[in-house]
């Protein structure tokens, strides 16, 4: 990875970014939270959305736009902020 | 430095309301802090915050959802839940008074490196010098080491220690081991120190001059060492069958006590060194006790109590009968064995004669022996 890319990596905040490893995933850049359960979670990333499900969810820690969720993760999606008329 | 979780004053929060992903884009905008969030189901959440972030959680979510405080933990809580409960510090201070003073008891006494004197007797020494399970440790052990020294001859060096509740004694005795005697290897026979029917001899050296049933006088040669011209040193043994004559005196009359009917009822209450006794707290002249042991245990600490009752009784003379009188006697028969027999005297035969005088009642006591009556007598 070049310097450019790193740094467009680290300073995009307003850009999903999302880290899993096993049971455990790390969301940030979260800047609203649209949808809450125990088997899916949206949110807001600025730009775009970014959307987990699966089940047994439980938000370990909510702090500093970072997002920490334990649980059995079967999908991740990201899309688009719905085009304004 | 952070606070350990474990200490830090948090609470378990149970949030309700509609839109909740509304009241936590709140608390992400307030910078809040949330923990262990769980979604329960449409309108309810649970989530853990500290002390401050639920002040101003209750701020930011206003009349629009309700929190309600499920469980509160950390250091603050607990020494607020301890203040108002006020049995359970009078009995953590009460358990922790009673192991401090349990610790200064002795629970415990070993005893080791003894070797001719028993254990009993050094216990007993222990005993009455103040050192026994459930007495106070004393500030120092010198005057139990004197007690020792003083009582025990044999006893060369002491030494008393504690370990926790138990007391260590270690003793040592004078070595008894004697340097070696130089075989004698002067001419000698075996001759009867005392008078007596021969049961046995066993001569190792020289020629038997006595056998099984003879009578022989003190003095008289059992053992020869001479072979002819030749003198040697002659060995054996030469068990006989010695008499022995004794005497004892003992009162005609012997007191026997019978109740005049009053009796009082006495408790005994000992905990740690603290004694409460009313048993001991009557006027009769003379009084037998019998006693009934409740408790009796030195472990954790000295614990006694018995109930007793002490009963009056006078002294009646009465002439002590024959079966009574010989009792007495084999008695003092079997003390005088055991402070004047050695090993290998042996007790055959006992005859008691009885006869009363005026005050007293004779006993006349003859014993039959049997021991080793050899003498080495040098020619």
């Amino acid at each position: 990875m070049s310097i450019k890319e790193e740094l467009a990596f680290d300073f995009a905040v307003n850009l999903p970014r999302i880290m899993v490893a096993g049971k455990t995933a790390v969301l940030d850049n979260v800047k609203q939270v649209m949808l809450l359960t125990d088997s899916q979670i949206v949110i807001y990333n600025g730009n775009r959305y970014t959307s987990v499900s699966g089940h047994d969810f439980v938000i370990t820690q909510l702090k500093d736009e970072r997002m920490m969720v334990r649980g059995e993760f079967e999908e991740i999606k990201f899309f688009e902020a719905p085009q304004k008329d | 430095m952070r606070k350990s979780s474990f200490l830090k004053h948090h609470r378990k929060i149970k949030i309700e309301g509609t839109d909740l992903p509304a009241m936590l884009n709140k608390c992400i905008g307030e910078d809040l802090k949330l923990k262990d969030l769980r979604w329960k189901n449409p309108i309810e959440i649970s989530a853990r915050v500290t002390a401050d972030d639920h002040e101003r959680l209750k701020k930011v979510a206003g009349h629009s959802y309700r929190i309600t405080v499920a469980y509160e933990g950390g250091a603050v809580p607990f020494l607020k839940k301890l203040k108002h409960n006020k049995i359970s510090i009078i009995g953590a201070l009460l358990m922790g008074a009673l192991i401090f003073y349990q610790s200064l008891f002795v629970a415990e006494i070993r005893v080791d490196g003894y070797r001719s004197i028993t254990e009993a007797d050094i216990r007993n020494t222990l005993s009455q010098a103040g050192l026994y399970e459930g007495a106070r440790k004393p500030e120092s052990y010198s005057d139990i080491e004197a007690a020792i020294y003083k009582n025990h001859d044999e006893i060369t060096w002491v030494s008393i220690f504690e370990d926790g509740r138990l007391v260590k004694v270690s003793v040592a005795e004078a070595s008894d081991a004697t340097e070696a005697v130089p075989e004698d290897k002067r001419p000698a026979g075996i001759i009867a120190g005392k008078s007596g029917i021969i049961v046995k001899v066993l001569p190792l050296k020289g020629n038997s001059l006595v056998e099984k049933g003879d009578y022989v006088n003190k003095g008289d040669m059992l053992i020869s060492g001479r072979f002819g011209t030749i003198r040697s040193h002659a060995e054996g043994t030469a068990l006989a069958k010695v008499p022995y004559k004794l005497e004892f005196y003992m009162e005609k009359t012997r007191c026997e006590f019978e109740s005049t009917g009053r009796r009082k009822l006495g408790v005994e209450f000992l905990i740690g060194d603290v004694k409460i006794d009313t048993s001991s707290r009557h006027r009769y002249e003379k009084s037998l006790k019998r006693e009934k042991k409740l408790i009796d245990i030195t472990e954790p600490m000295p614990l006694k109590l018995s109930f007793s009752i002490i009963e009056e009784v006078d002294c009646k003379e009465k002439d002590m009968d024959l079966k009574k009188a010989r009792k007495v006697a084999e008695a003092a028969v079997r003390q005088y064995a055991s402070e004047n027999f050695k090993d290998g005297q042996e007790i055959v035969d006992t005859s008691i004669e009885l006869t009363y005088t005026k005050s007293l009642i004779k006993a006349c006591v003859f014993l039959e022996v049997i021991e080793d009556i050899g003498v080495v007598k040098v020619y």
